[in-house]
């Protein structure tokens, strides 16, 4: 490594970031080991480009940046495996779901998201970033990103794992408003 | 909001995705950070850069070789020439899939027409957005390009791909008229010369595009691009690492 001045600058970033970069990456992916390949690829991507990106006013929007491209590049190249793996979980019709069954649900529901729907939402109600800051993470405009996360939504409302619980919660009055 | 039931965020699944992703980001096991195994990587990459510009120079100096011996025959040894893994059939009349300079010029379209550009993708232009579809019955993906988060006066690179192709689609915003722009990635000596598609005039912006093969590897480093004016003179530069 041979960046003057800068690897333990860039040890000191990536320590930090670490945990938040493979949460986000969980979410993207789905699964633990492809969430750690993901975050150890865009780091060390990073890393080569460290003495410019270490500059930047916001270097976490270029991390984060790296973080979702790289994943979407992935899904591209992986395209006939997604297809094999969509597996919903049984869902428990006796009402008041657990919080892990929730999240189980919600994991499998995401799944079938497109990659760019998916990155939409994980940016938008993950992360919390504003359309404005996750256009700029995912190269496009404020407008699809809005785009895009509302059809997300639409399609988690509408999928099978998700639509009764959603039903449920409005039945009992336990969404929020 | 768009006001139609059951698709915006009225009927509480903004806060639902909100707050159970929330629950499953903060739950999720975090593996201890490595700064080996990122540093492992680093020179895997660096290293596959290398190999990446050394086989298309020693396919040069073969290829020189050959044309200084034109008497000289393949034996049964030598190692037999690499065949291109064939590209998906096109599903229009397509541009070849090679890292030949292109000799066509730009591509000067009225707003609204639907351009082919080859394996059954089509753009339209108009002055604010362009817009990509693929064919009958697929979404069309559209970009604004005044609401694009992209300096005037700059270049920025969108990448697809799969086994067969890769396609490159520069687009440059600005006031300046590029004519020809210039693609390399993953530091090969190799440069892919993206078509230019633009409206008549001033319009802003133009968009380019490019087939070609994938790299061999995923990490196939930093991408650089150049795009040049109808005199030659270069009116932007990009350089990424990803």
């Amino acid at each position: 490594m041979r960046v003057e001045g800068g690897r333990s600058d860039f040890e000191s970033y990536a320590a930090a970031r670490w945990s938040g970069l493979f949460r986000t990456a969980f979410l993207l992916t789905g699964d633990h080991h492809e969430a750690e390949d993901l975050v150890q690829a865009t780091l060390a991507k990073v890393y080569l480009g460290w003495h410019r990106i270490r500059h930047l006013d916001v270097p976490d929007a270029y991390v984060h940046r790296a973080l979702v491209n790289n994943n979407l590049s992935r899904h591209r190249k992986r395209r006939v495996v997604q297809l094999l793996t969509p597996v919903l979980p049984e869902r428990s019709r006796e009402g008041g779901q657990s919080h892990v069954e929730e999240r189980s649900l919600l994991m499998a529901a995401l799944a079938t998201l497109p990659p760019r729907q998916r990155a939409a939402v994980v940016l938008r109600y993950w992360e919390d970033y504003s359309e404005h800051q996750a256009a700029e993470i995912l190269g496009c405009s404020p407008g699809n990103v809005k785009s895009q996360a509302s059809r997300g939504l639409r399609k988690l409302r509408e999928h099978p794992a998700l639509a009764g619980y959603v039903a449920e919660r409005a039945v009992r009055g336990g969404g929020p408003r | 909001m768009n006001g139609q039931p059951g698709t915006g965020p009225a009927d509480g699944m903004e806060d639902v995705v909100r707050r159970v992703l929330g629950e499953a980001g903060r739950a999720t096991e975090v593996p201890p950070w490595s700064a080996a195994a990122v540093r492992k990587r680093v020179h895997r990459m660096r290293r596959r850069r290398r190999a990446v510009i050394a086989v298309p120079l020693a396919a040069v100096v073969a290829a020189t070789g050959a044309l200084l011996l034109p008497g000289r025959q393949t034996s049964g040894t030598e190692a037999p020439p690499r065949v291109p893994a064939r590209p998906r059939p096109p599903a229009s009349p397509s541009p070849s899939l090679s890292s030949r300079p292109s000799p066509a010029g730009p591509l000067v379209v009225a707003p609204g027409a639907r351009v082919a550009l080859g394996h059954g993708v089509w753009v339209t232009l108009a002055p604010d957005q362009y817009c990509l579809d693929h064919g009958p019955g697929s979404e069309r993906e559209c970009h604004s390009v005044t609401g694009r988060h992209q300096r005037r006066g700059s270049l920025s690179l969108d990448v697809s791909d799969d086994r067969s192709y890769q396609f490159l689609m520069p687009v440059y915003v600005g006031p300046g008229k590029p004519t020809r722009i210039v693609v390399r990635r993953g530091g090969s000596p190799a440069a892919d010369e993206a078509r230019v598609v633009t409206l008549p005039g001033t319009p802003g912006f133009v968009i380019a595009y490019a087939w070609r093969r994938p790299p061999p590897r995923q990490d196939d480093g930093p991408t650089t691009m150049t795009a040049y004016d109808a005199r030659g003179h270069v009116v932007a530069t990009f350089e990424d690492p990803f």
